[in-house]
């Protein structure tokens, strides 16, 4: 089955063209595909359409073979799609305990219940529990999200993006900010824990990238111009001259 | 274990203190404790919109003053007799008024929804003054408002009565705040509050929750309206005017914004002071714009932030000892 199809996407902010004709299917059965590019090649933006953050200028969206271009916001999560953001995007006065507690929430039909205590679900307790565990979190689970270091404030994006269990996670840079021994921990338990779900990554470091693909798509200057097996990427003259080429000249 | 018992211990005192002490005390002290619990409900209508939804609304007013209106109009005019169908017809009044203009409102953020709720309480108060004069008497107000008849053998002619159903009913609204902040609902509507961006990403309804939120404080400062209308017998524009609804906002910051004896507090000491400071001088908006300088500036808190600071350095102060 198709988890996301990308057809023919652009996307301009006045005369920049930061998407152009982007097209791409990824199949449920694909594990983890990883995005590569360049600054600027419109990698995030992408991710911003996928979750309706901004609409497409032109071309269409489909999640689970349904159009979802247009879809609220809200809505999208609720079809299977969960996400991580770049930039650490938590609610730094809740607990961590309360921040997974609310990624699992929102998927429940009790979210709108205003009489029961929510400490009373206790098996929305249970899962966060289980979740952080699974990173190592239990003994922190109530201290602030402001009180934990940049790579547990990591951990805990990710659990956010994985812990309703979507069919298909976008992980916009998880290791961004990490030491290398901190983000090479992070690729192996996106590893661990990912195994069931579609993760679609952007990855700025080429090693994680490698390690972890099943699939590369190098996108640049916002138009895809390699998609295919890592090895297959590593070989493409037109990658090593754009993205791997300037790299190793740094 | 101990936090438990000192917890219960306090809403007991409480329980005694305003049951069996204040109407021991001076006849004037149960006027201004009443007039005190009708504000407390008012503010805690703002607390939970402002310090609990994130919506900061200078249009509160708008909904204590039009129920407190709708009592009137429906009493005086002989229209309903009967106070608990005035009631629902109020608060089923008020949700309808607040789920229209929250349906706008809650759109757009901050400093817009700002203006937006406090065009809509203008349009309120521009509709008592001008153009149906003859139901609602302009300027001067609805005169001639008359206690309920709850049908119970207690008349609430009398204000020790009058006082005991405030309190009951006070007592009443501020449980159900409680609940709500601790439901599930509570939790993700202060998330929406700090993180609105990630609480769409996570699948919330936005929107639905925020508008829910305004139609919940609209509900509570109804209700707080409608006591207010029974208490005072008279109600005049001014209940409408978006100065009331900055008075809500100021005693809300005073109290301590979201914090849940917040609002209580704020009222007592916004309300007291006013008492007390203008039987001496008539500047008292001088003064209440001081006093609120002084939060802003020095007790961002409040009232409850600056009662938590000496707990903590009282306690503090004895472990070290130890």
């Amino acid at each position: 089955m198709e988890a996301l199809r990308i057809d023919r996407v652009c996307k301009n902010f006045g005369a920049l063209r930061v998407l152009n004709r982007v097209s791409f299917a990824i199949s449920t059965s694909e594990k983890r595909v990883i995005i590569i590019g360049p600054n600027g090649a419109g990698k995030t933006t992408l991710f911003n359409a996928i979750m309706g953050e901004l609409q497409p200028s032109s071309g269409h969206i489909y999640l689970m073979s349904k159009d979802i271009t247009k879809m609220a916001r809200h809505r999208r999560p609720h079809l299977g799609l969960g996400r991580t953001f770049q930039i650490i995007d938590l609610l730094p006065d809740f607990t961590v305990q309360e921040n997974v507690l609310l990624a699992l929430q929102a998927h429940r039909n009790f979210r709108y219940r205003m009489f029961k205590p929510v400490r009373r679900y206790k098996d929305l307790y249970e899962k966060t529990g289980w979740l952080l565990g699974q990173v190592n979190l239990e003994e922190k689970k109530d201290l602030p999200i402001r009180a934990l270091s940049n790579g547990e404030m990591r951990l805990v994006e990710l659990l956010m993006g994985i812990a309703a269990e979507p069919k298909i996670v976008l992980l916009d840079e998880p290791a961004a900010g990490l030491t290398s021994s901190e983000s090479e921990w992070l690729a192996d338990v996106i590893k661990r824990v990912l195994k069931e779900v579609t993760v679609v990554m952007i990855e700025h470091d080429m090693k994680i990238a490698f390690m972890l693909a099943e699939r590369i798509i190098v996108l640049y200057q916002g138009m895809v111009i390699a998609d295919g097996k890592p090895s297959d990427i590593r070989a493409n003259p037109k990658v090593r001259e754009v993205y791997l080429g300037s790299e190793s000249t740094d | 274990m101990s936090d438990l018992r000192s917890k219960i211990l306090f809403y007991l005192g409480l329980a005694v203190f305003m049951v069996l002490c204040i109407p021991l005390l001076p006849r004037y002290v149960l006027t201004l404790t009443t007039s005190i619990l009708i504000y407390s409900i008012y503010v805690s209508s703002v607390n939970l919109l402002t310090g609990y939804g994130g919506l900061i609304s200078l249009g509160q007013g708008m909904f204590w003053g039009t129920s407190a209106y709708l009592v009137a109009v429906l009493t005086t005019l002989n229209i309903l007799k009967n106070f608990y169908l005035t009631t629902l017809l109020t608060l089923l009044s008020i949700i309808v008024l607040s789920a229209c203009f929250g349906a706008l409102a809650v759109r757009v953020k901050r400093l817009y929804f700002m203006i937006l709720t406090f065009a809509f309480g203008h349009i309120m108060w521009c509709i008592a003054m001008y153009p149906i004069q003859s139901i609602t008497h302009g300027f001067d107000g609805i005169r001639g408002i008359v206690r309920p008849d709850l049908g119970l053998p207690w008349s609430l002619e009398n204000d020790l009565t009058f006082y005991y159903f405030v309190l009951i009913v006070g007592g009443i609204c501020f449980y159900l705040i409680y609940r709500i902040i601790k439901s599930p609902y509570g939790l993700a509507m202060i998330g929406v509050r700090d993180n609105e961006h990630r609480m769409l990403a996570l699948g919330y309804n936005t929107f639905l929750y925020k508008l829910i939120c305004y139609v919940l404080s609209a509900v509570i400062a109804g209700i707080g309206g409608i006591l207010f209308a029974y208490f005072n017998l008279y109600v005049n524009p001014s209940e409408l005017h978006w100065l009331w609804s900055g008075d809500a906002l100021m005693m809300t910051f005073i109290g301590g914004i979201g914090t849940f004896w917040g609002p209580v507090l704020g009222a007592l000491v916004y309300t007291g002071l006013r008492y007390w400071v203008s039987a001496y001088t008539m500047y008292w908006f001088g003064i209440e714009g001081i006093i609120f300088i002084l939060v802003v500036l020095f007790f961002r808190g409040g009232v409850v932030g600056f009662l938590d600071q000496l707990k903590r350095r009282l306690t503090d102060g004895g472990a070290a000892h130890r």
